[in-house]
């Protein structure tokens, strides 16, 4: 269930000082799977201590089909995966990823759809774009970037679509900033999608509420979880066996759940997905994911158990 | 069906009505003038498909569409309102007098008009009792009609 593909480096392009653009290709030569807009692959970096998994959108943008792409932003004082991707990765290395997986998909009932990146949170917006171009779909892209040096794909999407997309640089003369308000001029029937820092992704989804957009039509992708102000340490106890367990200040209950042999399933890791939704029978939750309705927060009978914490104790029908 | 209930926290309220169904609106009109939000208030009467199909899509997200009246009114009113872009989570409805629904049968596909409280009925194309189901087809507008056992 969880084989992997194994890829080559085909062709690294710096696009900014901080951005480099990986083609990939099949080992065997083969076509790559096809995926739908706003797709990504997990990477198994090879690490000396173990491997690494790490999450990137893919895209594909060059002339030949069958192929993936991802752009790595250098993040500052990565001791990660984007250093390890900058500083190790050489054209003709071969690597593990997984299989294409869609977090992220484009609404089939959006009349038009609203992009609204910042810095590296354009990739997952490439795969879409495209996808919606091959359709006639309607849609339009807000980027925001330092400047126009460090905007990655400037030149591709000003090229490809140029009646799409509308550029925001906060630095030098000029400056234009891209603002929240920006949600009042959108139709009915738009769906939008946000990728960005986290208090971007925060600050527009909490804006196009406070307009009366419903959930339904806001869109995020997170590849970290959200930032938790203060964590407390919880119990948990484990309806059929009985068993009770301690989920330290700095651990998951995903974690915890996995170490004492409870195999929950599990994918993003980053309360996107819905994959580790545990069932809960007593206590109260905290929820931290992305995945839930409020509805189904409110209800305080499920949690997904990669963010999401207890105050207190909580009884889990596992 | 959903309580037909006030929804705070939009940007704007459009107000369309039958007039049947008029008077239950006057109330969350009330509501939308004392919270200052703006809202448009329409009998609809002769209006064309064309003008509402208009009107919907000019409208901004964050805004919110109340329908009340009889069951023809609401049917086409909420394909209009749908088509321009409004979903489901974006209107509320309201019914006044008698819905008349339509069942699709699972052994003739044969489609049989039936009202809200019926749990079962005899197909008038092949004959077979069928159960009422909560199985419902957008394509068809209509419910899944079962082979009632029993």
């Amino acid at each position: 269930m969880h084989s992997k593909l194994q890829v080559r480096v085909r062709n690294i392009i710096e696009e900014t000082s901080t951005i480099k653009r990986f083609t990939l290709e099949a080992n065997d030569h083969s076509m790559l799977p096809y995926f739908s807009g706003g797709s990504h692959i997990t990477t198994f970096l090879p690490y000396p201590s173990g491997t690494l998994e790490r999450q990137y959108s893919i895209f594909n943008i060059s002339p030949e089909s069958g192929l993936f792409e991802i752009a790595v932003h250098l993040a500052d004082g990565s001791t990660g995966g984007s250093r390890f991707w900058h500083q190790n990765v050489q054209v003709g290395d071969v690597l593990s990823v997984s299989y294409p997986k869609n977090y992220f998909p484009l609404s089939f009932q959006a009349k038009r759809h609203v992009f609204y990146a910042a810095g590296i949170g354009i990739t997952p917006f490439l795969s879409m774009m495209a996808e919606l171009a091959e359709k006639k779909s309607s849609f339009e892209l807000h980027y925001a970037a330092k400047s126009k040096e460090q905007c990655g794909f400037y030149d591709y999407i000003s090229k490809t679509y140029p009646h799409q997309c509308h550029f925001y640089f906060s630095n030098g003369d000029g400056a234009k900033r891209l603002l929240p308000t920006q949600l009042l001029n959108h139709r009915i029937g738009t769906h939008v999608y946000f990728c960005g820092p986290e208090n971007l992704i925060q600050d527009f989804t909490t804006a196009a509420k406070s307009y009366g957009y419903p959930s339904f039509n806001i869109h995020a992708e997170r590849f970290a979880p959200p930032q938790k102000k203060e964590q407390q340490a919880f119990q948990v106890k484990i309806k059929r066996s009985g068993k009770q367990l301690d989920i330290p200040v700095n651990s998951s209950l995903l974690e915890v759940l996995l170490q004492h042999g409870i195999n929950v399933p599990f994918s993003c890791r980053a309360g996107g997905c819905g994959t580790c939704e545990v069932r809960v029978v007593k206590g109260q939750i905290d929820h931290y994911d992305s995945f839930l309705t409020e509805e189904e927060q409110r209800s305080n009978h499920m949690m997904l158990s990669c963010v999401s914490r207890g105050k207190g104790r909580l009884v889990l029908d596992l | 069906m959903k309580e037909f209930l006030y929804t705070k926290g939009k940007r704007k309220y459009i107000f369309c009505a039958d007039s049947k169904g008029a008077e239950l609106l006057y109330n969350f009109v009330q509501q939308a003038m004392e919270d200052k939000v703006p809202f448009d208030f329409m009998i609809i009467g002769d209006k064309s498909d064309a003008f509402l199909e208009h009107w919907y899509s000019q409208q901004k997200m964050g805004t919110f569409l109340y329908l009340s009246g009889q069951w023809e009114f609401i049917k086409r009113l909420k394909k209009l309102a749908l088509e321009a872009g409004f979903s489901e989570y974006e209107m509320q409805i309201n019914i006044v007098g008698q819905i008349s629904k339509k069942l699709v049968c699972c052994e003739c596909y044969g489609v049989n008009e039936f009202i809200d409280d019926d749990l079962h009925l005899t197909c008038k194309h092949c004959g077979i009792v069928l159960e009422v189901s909560s199985h419902y087809s957008r394509r068809l507008e209509a419910y899944l009609g079962y082979t009632s056992i029993s």
